[in-house]
C-alpha cells in the first residue's frame, strides 16, 4: 500500500490511493469553537431539513451535536473503535487481511438514539463545597460535560472513499468535498463501516448509501453550509482552510487581504487553537475544534489529538497533553489577533477568504475579492436624537 | 399536525397552511430582537388549506351576502379585505399600512424587508431598556415616575407586600409557604416531612418546544423525548412516523398518537436505585392536588436526596397529555400529565390601583408622534393586564413523593452502563488492554 505523510500525527503512514495532488488550492474547513455551543441543534435541523428529510433517512442525521461524555450517535461510536486501536495505530494499519480499512458497523439498536445523554453531566453531585477550575493549579469542576456538534470531516485521507470498492466516492477536485454517486453505488456499506465518524449512511428505501455533501451547491455560490449560517451561538467559521500565509489576493484583487483564510490561521498558525476530532484514526479530518477549556485534559487528549506518548507533530508543548492545556489556554484568554477572527463567526453567511484584524475593526472578503464583512470589535450604540423614539413600544 | 384542545372545543375548524406553505408574505418581530422580518412559504400545500388572511375575506363576503344592508354598519365587510381575494390586488400593501403606522417601523419600506430582516426604529441600538429613563430624564412607567421599589397601593399594603422582598414559593419549599423569608425561616411547609420519598418537583421550560407548540412535530419530539426519541425502539414509532407525520398521504388523518417519543422526569441515579427504578421504568408522582405516570431519566444533574434535604425532579414543561401513559391503577378516570398542582394567582396582582404601561404605545413619547401612529396619544392604565400580569406556567413547583409503578417495557441504550465508559473518561481507552 502507498505510504502518505500525515502531518496531524506528524509521521508517514499507509493508505490505499496514492495522493493525486497533496494540496489543493482551496479546499473545505471548519472550525467549531466549542465554547460557544448550546446544544440547540439548530445546525442539525437546517441539515436535516435541506439534506435528509425523505423516505429511508429518518434516522440520518449528517449533522447531529452529542453531549460528551455520554452522548454519541450511533451509541458509542468513538468508545468501540478507539478500544479496537493500539496507539499510534491508524485505521488503515489496524485493517484485517482482506479489508482496507478498520472499522465497523453499527447496529440498528446503536442507531435508535439521536439525542442519547443530551445535555447530560458527568461526576460526582457535589456534597461539600463546590469546586470551581482553576487550571494554573490544575483542578477542574467536578462535575462536566461539553456539546460536540458532529458532521463529515471531508478528510483529506477520506476512509469512506478508501473503503468503496465500486469508486463509487471521490474527492473533488475544485473543493476537497467527498461525494458519494448514487449511481454507482451498489450498497455494500462499505463506507458505512469504514468511517471512523459514522457519517456515510445507508437507505434502506433506496438500496444504496449516502453520505454527507459539504452543503456543495452552496459552496459553489460562495456561501457557507447551512449549519454554520443557522448557528445561532456563532459557533462556527467556514472557509478554505489551504490558504496559507503566501497566498496572493483572491480574485486578483488587490483593495481585498492577501495572506491565510482565517480558518487557516487558527487551525494551522503558530497559534493553533483549533485541533480535529480524533486525527489519530488517520482520516486528517478538516474540521477543527477549539477545546472547552473546562473539561480536564486528559479527556481532551485522547479526542483531540494523536494521543501517543511520543509527540511528532508540530503542535504546541512538549507532550500532547501539554498541546490540549496551551491550547485550553488559547481559547480562554485569545490574543487580540485570534479575538478579532472570531469576530468573523456568524458575521455572514458568505464564505470568507481572507480578512485583516486591526486594532478596533475586522474586515473579511470572499474569493472574488469583495468585501463581506467589515465591524467593529465592539458594536457601536446608536441613539436616535429626540423625544419621539422608544425602546419600549 | 393534530387537535389541539382549543380545536377540539371549537365549533369551526378552519384550516390553515403551516408558515412553509403560504402563498402570500406575512411579517414577524419579537420583543427578545430589534428586527422585523418578512416570511415566505416555500412550497404548495399539502392540503386544502386557506391562508389566515384569506379565510377572513371569505368569511366577510359572506356577512356581505347574509346581512342586508340596512342592517350592516358598514357598507361592505368584504371591502376591508379584498386584496385578500382579488388578483389584481397586493396583499403587500397590508403590511405598508402597519409599518406606517407603527412607532418603530414608520420608515420602513415593505420592499426592504422582503430581501431579509430590517432593524426597528427604536431609541437605541443595541436596545437598551429605559434608555431614556436613565439617560434623558423621562418618567418611568409608574405612578411616581419613580422606579418604585416600595408601593403605596392599598392592596400592597394590606399584604404587607410594600417593600420589595424576597417570598418563599406558595407550595415547593420546606419552609413557610408564601411568606418573607424572615418568617418562613423558621416556620415548616406542612407538606413537608423529609421521611418518605419527598422531591422538589419543578417544571422549567423545554428547549426543543415552544412550550407545548412543536411538541408534536416529529424531529422535535425525537430531541425532546431524549433517550426515548427513538426512531425504532418504540415498535409503533416508525411506522407513526411515516404514515402520519413525515410524509402524510393527503387524506389529512391523523392519529391522536403522537409520532414517537415519550416524555420523562429526570431523577437523579441514586435516587432511582433507591426505589429500584432502572433509566426508563415508570413513577408515580404524587402532589398535594395531583398525579401523574411518567418514564424516569436517570440524570446526574438532578440533586440527590444525599445531597440534604430533598431531592430535585425534573420535567420539561409543555408535554401533551397523550404523551403520558394512564395510570391504570387509579380508577378515577382523570389523567395527571405535566404538573401535580395548579397555577397559583398572586393576590397582589388581583388589583385595579396598579399603574403600568399598556403592553403596546409608550406614553412617554405619545405627545410626540405624529397623528397616523396608531398608538399616539397612549396614557398609562390601571389594573389587570393578561401578558402582565395573568398566570403563567412556572409558579407551580410543588413538593412530591415518587414511588415506581412499573417496569419498563423497553429500556433505552444507557452509556454509563458500557464497560469502555470509565477508560474512555479517564482518557485511557485507546491502547488499553480493555
Ligand atoms: S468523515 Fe467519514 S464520510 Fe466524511 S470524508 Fe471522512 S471518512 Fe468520509
Ligand atoms: S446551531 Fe450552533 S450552538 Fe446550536 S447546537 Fe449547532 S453548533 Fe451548537
Amino acid at each position: 500500500m502507498p505510504e502518505t505523510y500525515n502531518p496531524q500525527l506528524g509521521r508517514e503512514h499507509s493508505y490505499p490511493y496514492e495522493h493525486q495532488e497533496e494540496e489543493r488550492d482551496w479546499h473545505w474547513g471548519m472550525i467549531i469553537n466549542i465554547n460557544r455551543c448550546i446544544n440547540c441543534n439548530t445546525c442539525s435541523f437546517a441539515c436535516k431539513s435541506t439534506w435528509t428529510s425523505g423516505e429511508g433517512e429518518e434516522y440520518m442525521w449528517w449533522m447531529n451535536v452529542e453531549t460528551e461524555p455520554y452522548g454519541g450517535y450511533p451509541m458509542g461510536w468513538d468508545m468501540r473503535l478507539l478500544d479496537d486501536l493500539e496507539q499510534d495505530e491508524t485505521i488503515f494499519e489496524a485493517a484485517e487481511e482482506g479489508e482496507r480499512v478498520k472499522g465497523y458497523v453499527a447496529q440498528k439498536e446503536e442507531w435508535e438514539y439521536p439525542a442519547l445523554g443530551d445535555d447530560q453531566v458527568h461526576g460526582e453531585y457535589p456534597t461539600g463545597d463546590v469546586v470551581e477550575s482553576d487550571l494554573e493549579n490544575d483542578e477542574y469542576h467536578d462535575m462536566w460535560q461539553f456539546y460536540l456538534p458532529r458532521l463529515c470531516n471531508h478528510c483529506k485521507n477520506p476512509a469512506c472513499l478508501a473503503a468503496c470498492p465500486r469508486k463509487a466516492i471521490y474527492k473533488r477536485e475544485e473543493d476537497g468535498i467527498v461525494l458519494l454517486d448514487q449511481e454507482r453505488c451498489r450498497g455494500y456499506r462499505k463506507c458505512v463501516k469504514s468511517c471512523p465518524y459514522h457519517k456515510p449512511m445507508y437507505n434502506p428505501e433506496t438500496g444504496v448509501s449516502e453520505k454527507p455533501v459539504g452543503c456543495f451547491p452552496r459552496i459553489e455560490e460562495g456561501n457557507v453550509p447551512r449549519c454554520v449560517s443557522s448557528c445561532i451561538g456563532k459557533t462556527r467559521l467556514h472557509g478554505n482552510i489551504n490558504r496559507g500565509p503566501d497566498a496572493g489576493h483572491p480574485g486578483g484583487n488587490a483593495s481585498a487581504a492577501a495572506g491565510r483564510s482565517p480558518v487557516n490561521y487558527l487551525a494551522k498558525s503558530d497559534e493553533k487553537i483549533a485541533l480535529p476530532l480524533y486525527p489519530q484514526f488517520g482520516t486528517r479530518p478538516q474540521v477543527f475544534y477549539m477545546p472547552p477549556y473546562h473539561v480536564p485534559p486528559e479527556f481532551l487528549t485522547q479526542m483531540f489529538t494523536p494521543n501517543t506518548d511520543e509527540k511528532r507533530n508540530d503542535w504546541p508543548g512538549d507532550t500532547f497533553e501539554e498541546s490540549i492545556k496551551i491550547v485550553q489556554d488559547r481559547v480562554r484568554n485569545p490574543s487580540h489577533h485570534t479575538l478579532g477572527i472570531l469576530q468573523l463567526f456568524g458575521a455572514t453567511t458568505r464564505l470568507i477568504e481572507t480578512y485583516t484584524v486591526k486594532e478596533h475593526r475586522v474586515k473579511g472578503w470572499d474569493r472574488k475579492g469583495n468585501k463581506v464583512v467589515d465591524m467593529p470589535f465592539e458594536e457601536e450604540m446608536e441613539v436616535r436624537e429626540g423625544e419621539m423614539w422608544t425602546n419600549q413600544p | 399536525m393534530h387537535m389541539t384542545y382549543s380545536a377540539r372545543h371549537a365549533d369551526i375548524v378552519l384550516p390553515v397552511p403551516s408558515w412553509l406553505e403560504c402563498e402570500y408574505p406575512d411579517i414577524t418581530v419579537g420583543p427578545e430582537n430589534p428586527f422585523i422580518h418578512m416570511d415566505h412559504g416555500v412550497m404548495d400545500s399539502l392540503y386544502d388549506t386557506k391562508q389566515d388572511g384569506e379565510a377572513i375575506a371569505l368569511v366577510a363576503e359572506k356577512l356581505d351576502e347574509k346581512i342586508p344592508p340596512e342592517e350592516r354598519n358598514v357598507d361592505s365587510y368584504r371591502a376591508y379585505f379584498d386584496k385578500f381575494l382579488d388578483d389584481d390586488k397586493d396583499v403587500r400593501d397590508y403590511i405598508q399600512e402597519t409599518l406606517d403606522a407603527g412607532m418603530t417601523t414608520r420608515d420602513i419600506d415593505v420592499e426592504d424587508i422582503e430581501d431579509g430582516p430590517e432593524r426597528l426604529q427604536l431609541k437605541t441600538y443595541p436596545r437598551i431598556p429605559f434608555y431614556s429613563q436613565i439617560n434623558e430624564d423621562r418618567p418611568f412607567y409608574t405612578k411616581t415616575g419613580r422606579m418604585e421599589f416600595h408601593k403605596e397601593e392599598d392592596r400592597f399594603l394590606e399584604l404587607g407586600r410594600d417593600d420589595l422582598d424576597h417570598i418563599e414559593s406558595p407550595e415547593g419549599t420546606p419552609y413557610g409557604v408564601n411568606k418573607k423569608w424572615d418568617e418562613a425561616k423558621d416556620e415548616e411547609n406542612p407538606l413537608y416531612h423529609d421521611e418518605e420519598y419527598q422531591f422538589y418537583y419543578n417544571t422549567p421550560h423545554p428547549k426543543y418546544r415552544t412550550h407545548s407548540s412543536w411538541g408534536m412535530t416529529d424531529w422535535n419530539l425525537i430531541w425532546s423525548s431524549r433517550d426515548f426519541g427513538s426512531t425504532n425502539a418504540d415498535p409503533e414509532g416508525t411506522e407513526r412516523l411515516v404514515d402520519d407525520f413525515s410524509f402524510p398521504q393527503g387524506e389529512g388523518e391523523t392519529e391522536e398518537m403522537p409520532p414517537l417519543g415519550e416524555a420523562f422526569v429526570e431523577m437523579h441515579p441514586e435516587d432511582a436505585a433507591n426505589i429500584d427504578v432502572e433509566n426508563g421504568d415508570y413513577v408515580r408522582i404524587t402532589g398535594k392536588r395531583g398525579d401523574l405516570v411518567v418514564r424516569v431519566m436517570v440524570s446526574e444533574r438532578q440533586r440527590p436526596r444525599s445531597a440534604g434535604d430533598m431531592g430535585q425532579l425534573t420535567l420539561w414543561h409543555g408535554w401533551w397529555p397523550q404523551q403520558f401513559p394512564d395510570d391504570e391503577e387509579q380508577g378515577d378516570g382523570v389523567k395527571g400529565y405535566n404538573v401535580t398542582t395548579n397555577i397559583w394567582l398572586d393576590p397582589a396582582q388581583e388589583t385595579d390601583d396598579l399603574v403600568h404601561k399598556s403592553v403596546f404605545g409608550d406614553p412617554n413619547i405619545s405627545e410626540h408622534v405624529e397623528d397616523d401612529i396608531v398608538w399616539q396619544g397612549a396614557e398609562l392604565e390601571h389594573g389587570y393586564e393578561e401578558t402582565v400580569w395573568a398566570p403563567t406556567g412556572t409558579n407551580r413547583d410543588d413538593l412530591v413523593e415518587v414511588e415506581k409503578y412499573e417496569e419498563a417495557d423497553w429500556w433505552p441504550g444507557d452509556a454509563r452502563k458500557d464497560e469502555l465508559v470509565q477508560d474512555y473518561i479517564g482518557g485511557s481507552l485507546q491502547g488499553g488492554d480493555s
